[in-house]
């Protein structure tokens, strides 16, 4: 993988009306948790039902987190407010967290 | 967007002319790359100096946190015409509200993307519709919903209306070209021949009539939205009109909008009006053009960054443009519902799998069968077409 630079987004709530939810699927036990996109919804039972209706149809397992409770670190450069964050000292991470 | 003027009344145009599916305020063919991509809804604001009860943004008197920045505005237009989008349309909020709007657009227009805008027309003074002009604006699609008493009415304002013919005006006096746009609803149908009356005096030439979608503040007027022979009997009027416009010589534009029902109305209306042969070759330009572009050609972006499959469908969002390229976002092969939207056709459910129709209509709305409660895959609630209608073989049963 690429050596670029990451930066921190923002962590403030995406909807501008209500909140917005995450919204990961799987359609087998065995396979893992795909992320979708989000649902905007006023609590997480409006945005469970709201992506229960949008994939029903495809998913066993449907998992929502509250937008703003995930940390984003991304090399993709449009927003403004991102920080750049120290990249890991090599070594000192472990193996699932390898930074490269 | 269907345009009734092109198919009812220039039947030998070449299919590309109907490609574009929102107003762009053109029909000029585009390049085969360009075709492949959506038009992007860019609704940079959710701020707006109006109060629509219809609107599907909601917008409010204040911009929201976080609002893409000019900075973050010119790279989002950097991604987008690297990924060969052929049109941005500037949306709201009301995006006149935006004081960078006009670097904006310029910044599109250098950038090779065809810049238009979607407005209320009340802020198109003379200093900022030249400066549009300047900046290479296209096309301005100004909102109209009824004649003064219900469009202020709707509008929320005294004076938007009388404010946005003077904008229309001002558009036309610096050459700016612009065009009409009308969400026609069970509370305004009986003030649409009037406003068109009005604004074909003003010397507007072009007409997009909106359906209305279930949305925003829209989604608590679907109580009042047309019923199916209300809706079947505008659409005829609206057929109707353009054609004898273009009988008296009068080259006006008339466009449908957000439901392909219309699609099939069209041809069934054209095989009465001109017989099977033009009915097979309209619905063959139809099939061309691809049916509802959820998803698929029309993309947006909100002013969080958000990606819609339209700038209707607020509550699902693709992804963010902050965390990741707009093609990237669009292109993502693996979210189910994405791919399900563009096969839609064999996924669809209850009257439209058997309906002949379902290649050029391709379902209608997907927002309006959720929010009726059909699933993501059932009926529109604003299809209008009567069961013979919808019965036979492909395309119009005696062109085979």
């Amino acid at each position: 993988m690429a050596e670029s630079t990451r930066r921190r987004l923002d962590s403030d709530d995406r909807a501008p009306h209500g909140s917005e939810f995450e919204v990961f699927v799987r359609s087998d036990g065995d396979d893992p948790m795909r992320h979708v996109g989000s649902v905007r919804a006023d609590d997480a039972d409006g945005a469970y039902e709201l992506a229960s209706r949008l994939f029903a149809w495809h998913a066993n397992d449907v998992w929502i987190c509250p937008s703003g409770d995930v940390a984003r670190y991304t090399t993709h450069e449009l927003a403004d407010e991102a920080s750049t964050v120290d990249r890991p000292v090599d070594g000192e991470e472990p193996r699932n967290r390898e930074w490269s | 967007m269907i345009s009734v003027s092109t198919l009812l009344c220039d039947h030998g145009a070449d299919g590309n002319r109907l490609r574009y599916d929102i107003d762009t305020g053109t029909e000029t063919p585009v390049t085969d790359r360009a075709q492949r991509r959506p038009v992007v809804v860019w609704n940079t604001t959710n701020r707006c100096n109006l109060k629509c009860v219809h609107c599907y943004a909601g917008a409010e008197s204040e911009p929201k946190d976080g609002e893409l920045t000019t900075a973050e505005g010119k790279r989002l237009l950097d991604d987008l015409a690297d990924y060969g989008v052929p049109v941005v349309l500037f949306s709201g909020g009301e995006p006149m509200v935006r004081e960078d709007l006009e670097e904006l657009v310029a910044y599109a227009a250098d950038a090779g993307i065809r810049p238009v805008l979607s407005t209320n027309g009340t802020l198109l003074t003379a200093d900022r519709a030249r400066g549009l002009k300047r900046a290479g604006l296209a096309y301005a699609g100004v909102s109209v919903d009824g004649l003064a008493e219900l469009n202020d009415e709707f509008r929320g304002v005294d004076g938007a209306f009388q404010a946005a013919v003077e904008g229309i005006e001002t558009c036309l006096d610096v050459g700016l070209k612009t065009g009409l746009r009308y969400t026609v609803t069970g509370q305004n149908v009986d003030d649409l021949d009037g406003v068109v009356d009005l604004l074909t005096d003003v010397g507007l030439d072009r007409f997009c009539f909106y359906h209305l979608s279930y949305s925003g503040r829209g989604e608590d007027l679907s109580s009042v939205d047309l019923d199916a022979a209300e809706r079947r009997d505008v659409v005829k009027r609206i057929c109707d009109r353009t054609l004898r416009s273009h009988r008296r010589g009068d080259e006006i534009e008339t466009l449908l909008v957000g439901n392909y029902a219309d699609a099939a109305y069209i041809v069934e209306y054209a095989r009465r009006e001109f017989g099977e042969d033009t009915a097979r070759r309209i619905y063959e330009r139809l099939e061309q053009n691809g049916g509802d572009p959820a998803g698929e050609r029309v993309a947006a972006v909100d002013c969080l960054g958000n990606v819609h499959p339209t700038q209707f469908w607020r509550t699902y969002s693709l992804g963010n443009v902050r965390d990741r390229s707009f093609a990237d976002v669009w292109e993502d092969d693996s979210n189910p519902l994405l791919q399900a939207v563009r096969n839609r056709p064999e996924n669809l459910t209850g009257r439209c799998a058997d309906c002949r129709y379902k290649e050029i209509c391709r379902g209608g709305s997907r927002l309006r069968a959720l929010a009726d409660g059909n699933g993501l895959f059932g009926p529109d609630p604003q299809c209008y077409l009567e069961e013979d209608e919808r019965r036979g073989a492909l395309p119009p049963a005696s062109a085979d």
